[in-house]
């Protein structure tokens, strides 16, 4: 995965990037959904059927209650064709239905914060 | 590996401490856009900033989106401009500040920073002018902040342009005083102001800067607030520690930002500025932090000590977290930002003096306080020159932001709104210093100033 490059001081290249478009979603494979909300039957089917019609692979899946909450954390690659901004469309809708809040981001932004 | 301690801990700063990066700020050198022609001199530094800027703030949607870190604001900092302004022909440099406006509002950046001019040791052609028309364009534009550094370590303060910035922050007020002096809000006097400063108002890209660089800015004073909440009753020591580790998770996200946005608009990423931004929202307070310390108030004794250690350890923490470092990086103490300075200026437990003293720790000392609408300009003259004097001193960057609210009075309070909140204000000391400010002058560089 292309994590980013790292531009110094050297610009001599840069005025044929300045206006580059802006690319969408592209390099982001890996995501974090995490679920929370009040337990009750038929969260965890509700959200990962959607993820399968997604075509979104769960890799890692844990489930606990904390505090008496339901919390998910699912660890999933997304296909090509799909972008965090779509899959974040189609869980809130979950997440209405379920009474659950699902947040959907980028491993990179915990992979920054918690690996050194 | 990542495990779901971690996740769940991320999670908790962005939903509930608030964690926002405060500004991904481009930094955009105006210098190749300087004409004799001010007409032309404005259009090529418009069609400039449009040209780099104009994906800023698409970019900075879709790192949220994508990565789930708020960024609360998108800025530009350009050359400042007594410098372009000033080879022009031009007489009046309103239109310049105009033209700073139109550019930020077609890009649709929060802020625009720069209209500035840096006179430590004294004029060059463009730096009077641009001082002159600051009062006017900053109450006839929107998005313009402008800054003026008045002092460094290495040249003494020009203590002509102090006792003139005292006159500009009351024309500044004036031409504002339906809103009670609003505009001075935009308004930052500097001593050591820095070149890559992404904070606002005083935020200018220096002429030692690359063409276009990504300066961020984080946030996060409720992550360390929960951080110290942990450690309750422990050694300070051990309360440093925990600071520390907050402000590297605080300050990766910065980096992460950075390095994307770098990457996605094509301009190399320049520094992280590590300052704790706070905002008038409940558990986004620097003012909650100091408490938490174990002070009744903010403001009261052991204040300033407890800033040390903050100020101190975020520092430690964030400057392993990101390639570089650079900016202000020291606390923000502003008071209309910050609702429990707010409160404590209200009630009289802080005052101009405790906050002079703060300065020591941080970079903008006397930061959004109101001070009574009728303080002569001597005074907030002598407000600078104090704060300058303490920057001056100690090599280190200090600034005054203070807004005289026109038509109040002590306990009464200026409303900003949004980010800026509302300013009690606050009592000014009553025998005059107009003496003092009316010789003018230079005061010398200090001694340990002279290094080599």
């Amino acid at each position: 995965m292309n994590r980013g490059i790292f531009l110094t001081g050297d610009d001599r290249s840069l005025k044929d990037t300045y206006n580059k478009p802006i690319r969408k979603g592209e390099d982001i494979m890996k995501t974090i959904i995490v679920t929370t909300g009040k337990d009750h039957p038929g969260i965890i089917a509700a959200v990962t059927r959607e993820l399968a019609q997604a075509e979104v692979n769960i890799l890692d899946l844990s489930q606990t209650i904390m505090g008496g909450f339901f919390t998910m954390i699912i660890q999933a690659d997304l296909p090509e064709t799909v972008t965090i901004g779509d899959l974040k469309v189609q869980m809130d809708h979950v997440g209405k239905e379920q009474k659950v809040d699902i947040r959907v981001q980028a491993e990179d932004t915990f992979n920054a914060m918690h690996l050194i | 590996m990542l495990n779901h301690e971690n996740i769940i801990n991320t999670v908790q700063m962005f939903e509930e401490d608030n964690l926002d990066i405060r500004t991904i700020t481009i930094g955009i050198s105006l210098l190749d856009c300087i004409d004799a022609d001010g007409d032309k001199a404005r259009q090529k530094i418009y069609d400039k900033i449009v040209r780099l800027a104009k994906d800023l703030v698409p970019v900075a949607q879709e790192i949220e989106e994508v990565y789930g870190i708020p960024i609360t604001n998108k800025r530009i900092s350009v050359t400042p401009m007594a410098l372009v302004a000033g080879a022009s022909d031009d007489q009046d440099y309103l239109a310049f500040a105009k033209t700073l406006d139109q550019a930020a509002k077609e890009v649709g950046v929060d802020f625009i920073g720069g209209f500035s001019a840096l006179v430590d040791k004294g004029y060059a052609k463009g730096d009077k002018g641009l001082i002159a028309a600051i009062p006017q364009a900053l109450a006839e534009t929107e998005k313009v902040c402008a800054s003026v550094n008045i002092g460094s370590t290495k040249a003494g303060i020009n203590m002509d342009a102090v006792a003139w910035m005292g006159e500009i922050i009351r024309e500044t007020a004036e031409l504002t005083a339906d809103t009670h002096g609003f505009a001075c809000g935009k308004l930052v006097v500097f001593a050591n102001s820095v070149e890559d400063n992404p904070f606002m108002a005083g935020a200018y890209h220096g002429v030692s800067e690359p063409d276009a660089v990504i300066n961020v800015g984080i946030s996060g004073p409720g992550v360390v607030k929960r951080a110290i909440e942990k450690v309750k009753g422990q050694a300070l020591d051990i309360v440093a520690d925990q600071i520390k580790h907050s402000a590297f998770r605080i300050t990766r996200m910065g980096q992460l930002v950075g390095q994307i946005a770098s990457e996605k608009l094509g301009i190399p990423f320049g520094i992280v500025d590590l300052s704790l931004a706070p905002t008038p929202a409940v558990g986004d307070s620097v003012g909650e932090i100091l408490e938490e310390f174990g002070l009744e108030v903010v403001g009261t004794h052991g204040t300033t000590a407890a800033l040390a250690i903050l100020n101190d350890a975020v520092k430690k923490g964030g400057i392993m977290a990101c390639s570089h470092v650079g900016g202000l990086s020291g606390s923000f103490i502003p008071v209309s930002e910050d609702h429990r300075m707010i409160d404590a200026a209200a009630k009289g437990h802080i005052s101009l003096d405790k906050l002079e003293a703060m300065t020591a720790i941080c970079s903008v000392g006397l930061d959004m306080v109101a001070v009574p609408g009728d303080t002569p300009a001597a005074t907030l003259s002598a407000m600078i020159a104090d704060e300058a004097a303490i920057g001056v001193q100690n090599h280190k960057t200090t600034a005054v932001r203070v807004i005289p609210a026109i038509g109040l009075d002590v306990g009464q309070r200026v409303e900003l709104g949004g980010l800026l909140g509302s300013a009690p204000v606050m009592r000014v000391h009553q025998a005059a210093s107009e003496e003092f400010i009316k010789r003018g002058g230079r005061i010398p560089a200090p001694i340990h100033s002279f290094r080599n």
